[in-house]
């Protein structure tokens, strides 16, 4: 139905990846005293890699502080990456100016988590979700644009004739689903999702992840799923990554990662998943971490897991594994995977 | 869920609460609203209209009393001849009534001027002072910070002296350096809002500092800034009559009370007493006027009020909690019965 | 808290500089010279012959305006904030002249203002809602309203009138004849602090009532204190720093008031000095004044945000300009 009108900005359809990240890092100075002097740096993000087709959905997990949100930050460019390259339709948009940045806000759009304070209180939801159209100057008269409202809210599923509300007649879900037209209302062919449903109740999680996937079909688009909950990022994702204190440490479709999960801490965030079938829950064996998430600011020397991993030697300690394909695109950064194929799995 | 007013009926019922809620803001306001009527209409209520924007010098009767207390044969030849002075006259001629009158108009235009000009300038300073951030916040608050140091009279006087009196120079005088001041709370406030996810979404949408200001800060800080000028509303007015009573005011031949406090009241101290006490009473009215809608307006816009809980006192809490007790009391015993 | 204290010295720094600025390029900027002034001065009394060029010289005003601002901030750094124009004398010894009744003046009012607002402030947070509480906050509020200089003329005429009795016009220092001299600043000061402890009393009251409704006042009422030590011990301390917050910002108010207080009193304070030095274009003395007025102004403020950190050590220096006291 939507499908005609709605065409994605990029004209080369047959370049099929969309976008490609080198070694992207995002280091964050800390100062100390009155004259700011630098005295180390919170290493958000610490070399990352993977690129993405279009139409395909690349799915981040990892724990708090693993530095998810500030790669989907640094994807959208609200931060200035200390390192690396970002390719987004064959441009680098690394360092492009103002003037190209606003252009590129056209493409690639954000979703985030919070829905109580990423709608501003004062604003009618139409005015919300028009308003990227009117900054960018998308040629549109204002009956034109509330019509356009009117569709981009039926198509999440929210009854047009609310459009003139304000945001606190609505639930949470909800004003998710406005975000998310505002966000669509711009035409983007790249979302970036950074734990949308992480604040919302389990059902309306399904929700909006069902929501999600109709409107990746119908509007062809490109997804970035950031969470921490594995099981939704899977439902949604054609492929995986998993980050840990900065670092991709595995990346795979998520199929295989299920069934064949080689990091250490991959295998523990599966196995901390709970199971549906009672019996089997009680009876499999759990993985347990020991030891804190080390800081950020100074992680370990080797392997950023070696503190926490159970299979941890001496060279996890001393050397940085390299993050390498181990047959069939499963990347994975791990000593332990360095010339075996499948690893005991957990 | 709601039915959604249009804006004019939404704001008349927010001033019909204000009204029942807050009675003496309002009559407060009514002061303020019956002196800008009388402000706009100087020239039909004034017994003795100014000619040439020059007041009226009668001056076969200087130092008249008040018609009230003028002698029954003085009251009868004033009725007839037409020369009736309500409030007397002063030593240079001018009817009081009628100057009274015009200086109404005089505090009324340089109050609200330099409440507009001033809110103006704070929300100027301080919204672009906290969206940008950065250099510019720094230099620009090392600014304000100095200029609030400054005593505010001191400056004023010597701004005037340099500028020479007059109703413009006045405005300007005072309400650039209230709007300095006044910005320091403005950036307080759109700090806070400016760190809010939708600022911060809005931005991803491409937005610049001047859309971001006006169409997301703005709206979300403007209780803030009304209940800020209405408070400076007060100050204006003291200042200003201040100001003409120490002579650095508006010039000579525009009437304020101010003015007519040191001029006509002091220099006939002797002669006829009462001419200080008009002004000065007015004065103090519109200044009280001031005052309660301000407070009224500032209570009646704080959140707390419109939860109901803001105003209660201890006592209350207790009257409150042990009806509460007792309601709850009684259901539970109903429960118990009912099991 | 050394280091605090530290820290918020050194930010005082910039803001010197910038007020010295500031009022150095207002004054600059006045129409009319000092020195048409002077020279229409000495050529009205017709005894000399004027040439402009060497008035300008020995005013030193001459030289281009950076670098007169630059001798002048010198100077004052080693206490020479130059000579007036207009007196004999250096601007120092004028300030120093004129301060000390500006002085007494602004104490006597301080004093004056907290013995009437803080007690009765208490007494109706206390008695919230009752009669009394109604009836003074009625009256704060009038006294609030009028304006300081209408009770002033007022307190000029009507005594005048009805007792012949006048306030003494010759200053007297206080260490001369106490009597006299207290005479002389008793109606200003009173009138001053009734003024002032209008809007004081509220704020203490509002204060109170604030934190006599936070959990650990009730906490108290039910642990069954008794209603003077909640009052005091529990809900006082923590009012006090938005009351310091107001003192220190009275003071500042003070310096104003006391312009129209010493020009209707006739007391010889820094206010008529500066008046007087502004009319008559007197660059130096004018420069002097306000900037000894701003240092005071910005050691009040550094004392209040001692005290606050003394008082509540959960502030911080960022924190503190957050909170817009």
């Amino acid at each position: 139905m939507m499908q005609k009108e709605y065409v994605p900005t990029s004209q080369l359809p047959d370049l099929d990846t969309i976008m490609e990240v080198r070694d992207l890092k995002m280091h964050f100075p800390i100062t100390k005293g009155l004259l700011k002097r630098p005295v180390g740096s919170v290493k958000a993000v610490d070399g990352a890699s993977f690129s993405i087709k279009r139409g395909k959905t690349l799915g981040i997990v990892g724990e708090s502080g693993s530095g998810k949100s500030t790669l989907g930050n640094c994807l959208m460019r609200n931060y200035d990456i200390t390192s690396g390259d970002i390719i987004f339709e064959q441009k680098n948009i690394k360092n492009i100016p103002k003037a190209g940045l606003r252009r590129l806000h056209r493409n690639i759009q954000m979703i985030t988590q919070d829905p109580f304070s990423s709608l501003d209180p004062r604003m009618r939801i139409y005015d919300i979700v028009t308003e990227g159209l009117i900054i960018q100057k998308m040629e549109k008269t204002r009956a034109e644009r509330y019509e356009l409202a009117e569709r981009m809210l039926s198509m999440v599923g929210i009854n047009p004739g609310f459009a003139k509300r304000f945001p606190h007649e609505f639930s949470g879900g909800q004003r998710q689903r406005i975000s998310i037209a505002r966000a669509l209302a711009m035409q983007p062919s790249f979302m970036i999702c950074d734990e949308v449903v992480s604040a919302l109740d389990v059902s309306i999680q399904a929700q909006i992840v069902t929501l999600l996937k109709r409107l990746r079909g119908e509007l062809n688009l490109t997804y970035i799923f950031i969470g921490h909950d594995l099981s939704v990022v899977r439902h949604i994702s054609d492929h995986v990554a998993v980050m840990y204190l900065g670092k991709i440490v595995e990346l795979t479709s998520s199929q295989e990662l299920y069934e064949h999960p080689l990091h250490p801490y991959t295998q523990a965030l599966i196995s901390a998943a709970p199971i549906p079938d009672p019996e089997l829950e009680e009876t499999r064996h759990r993985i347990v971490l020991q030891g804190d998430v080390p800081s950020p600011i100074h992680p370990p020397k080797g392997c950023h897991f070696c503190t926490r991993c159970q299979y941890t030697d001496l060279k996890c300690r001393e050397e940085e594994p390299p993050f390498i394909d181990v047959g069939g695109g499963h990347f994975v950064a791990c000593h332990l995977q360095q010339g075996k194929e499948n690893a005991v799995n957990g | 869920m709601s039915g959604q007013k249009s804006g004019f009926a939404e704001t008349l019922d927010h001033i019909i609460r204000f009204g029942r809620k807050k009675p003496l803001a309002m009559a407060g306001l009514f002061f303020l609203v019956f002196l800008i009527f009388v402000a706009i209409f100087t020239d039909v209520l004034a017994p003795y209209r100014m000619i040439n924007g020059a007041m009226q010098i009668n001056v076969l009767h200087k130092l008249e009393k008040p018609f009230l207390f003028l002698s029954a044969e003085k009251k009868a030849a004033a009725l007839e001849s037409g020369n009736v002075f309500w409030l007397g006259t002063d030593n240079l001629g001018y009817d009081i009534l009628s100057y009274l009158i015009y200086g109404a108009r005089t505090s009324v235009v340089l109050c609200l001027s330099v409440t507009v000009l001033s809110t103006v300038i704070s929300l100027i300073i301080g919204m672009l002072s906290a969206v940008m951030g950065g250099w510019f916040d720094l230099v620009v608050q090392r600014i304000v910070d100095a200029w609030t140091c400054i005593p505010g009279m001191l400056l004023t006087v010597l701004m005037m002296s340099m500028f020479g009196n007059g109703i413009l120079q006045m405005i300007l005088v005072m309400g650039i350096p209230a709007g300095i001041s006044g910005s320091r709370l403005i950036r307080a406030s759109a700090i806070t809002v400016k760190d809010s996810g939708y600022v911060k979404m809005s931005e991803m949408l491409g937005s610049g500092v001047f859309w971001k200001s006006i169409r997301h800060v703005l709206p979300n800080i403007l209780p803030i800034i009304i209940t800020q000028s209405a408070g400076g509303l007060s100050g204006v007015i003291m200042m200003e009559a201040s100001m003409n009573f120490l002579g650095f005011g508006v010039d000579v031949g525009t009437p304020s009370w101010g003015y007519m406090v040191t001029n006509q009241g002091r220099s006939n101290m002797y002669s006829a007493p009462w001419i200080c006490l008009y002004p000065g009473i007015l004065i103090t009215l519109m200044v009280l006027a001031a005052n309660l809608f301000g407070d009224g307006l500032r209570d009646f816009m704080d959140p707390r009020l419109k939860n109901g809980v803001g105003t209660y006192s201890t006592k209350k809490i207790e009257k409150l909690s042990r009806k509460y007790l007792k309601r709850t009391a009684r259901k539970q015993l109903n429960a118990h019965k009912g099991a | 808290m050394g280091k605090y204290m530290i820290k918020r010295i050194l930010l005082l720094i910039p803001t010197i500089l910038l007020v010295c600025l500031i009022v150095f390029a207002l004054l600059r900027m006045l129409p009319g010279d000092a020195v048409d002034a002077l020279v229409s001065r000495l050529s009205s009394t017709g005894t000399y012959t004027v040439d402009r060029a060497a008035v300008e010289a020995t005013m030193g005003l001459d030289k281009p305006l950076v670098v007169q601002f630059f001798t002048w901030l010198g100077n004052a750094l080693h206490g020479d904030l130059g000579d007036c124009f207009f007196q004999n004398e250096t601007v120092v010894a004028a300030i120093g002249r004129q301060l000390p009744a500006s002085l007494e003046l602004g104490i006597l009012t301080l004093i004056l203002t907290n013995i009437i607002s803080i007690p009765l402030g208490l007494y109706c947070a206390a008695r919230q809602d009752t009669l009394s509480d109604y009836t003074i906050r009625i009256i704060s509020l009038i006294m609030m309203s009028v304006p300081m200089f209408f009770l002033a003329t007022l307190a000029l005429i009507y005594p005048a009138i009805w007792w012949n009795y006048s306030p003494p016009s010759q200053y007297v220092s206080l260490f001369v004849n106490p009597l006299k001299n207290l005479q002389m600043f008793i109606i200003p000061a009173v009138l001053a602090a009734i003024a002032q402890s209008g809007m004081q009393l509220r704020t203490v009251r509002t204060v109170l009532l604030d934190n006599m409704r936070t959990d650990y006042v009730r906490t108290a009422w039910a642990k069954g204190a008794a209603e003077k030590r909640v009052i005091f011990a529990h809900g006082f301390r923590n009012a006090m720093i938005p009351v310091i917050t107001l003192i220190g910002g009275s003071v500042s108010g003070l310096i104003g008031g006391s312009v129209i207080m010493e020009n209707i009193f006739n007391i010889p304070g820094i206010g008529q000095q500066v008046i007087v030095a502004i009319s008559n274009r007197d660059y130096m003395l004018v420069q002097g004044c306000i900037l000894v007025f701003s240092l005071f102004t910005m050691i009040i403020n550094l004392i209040v945000d001692i005290s606050y950190k003394w008082i509540d050590p959960r502030v911080s220096l960022d924190n503190e300009r957050r909170t817009g006291a």
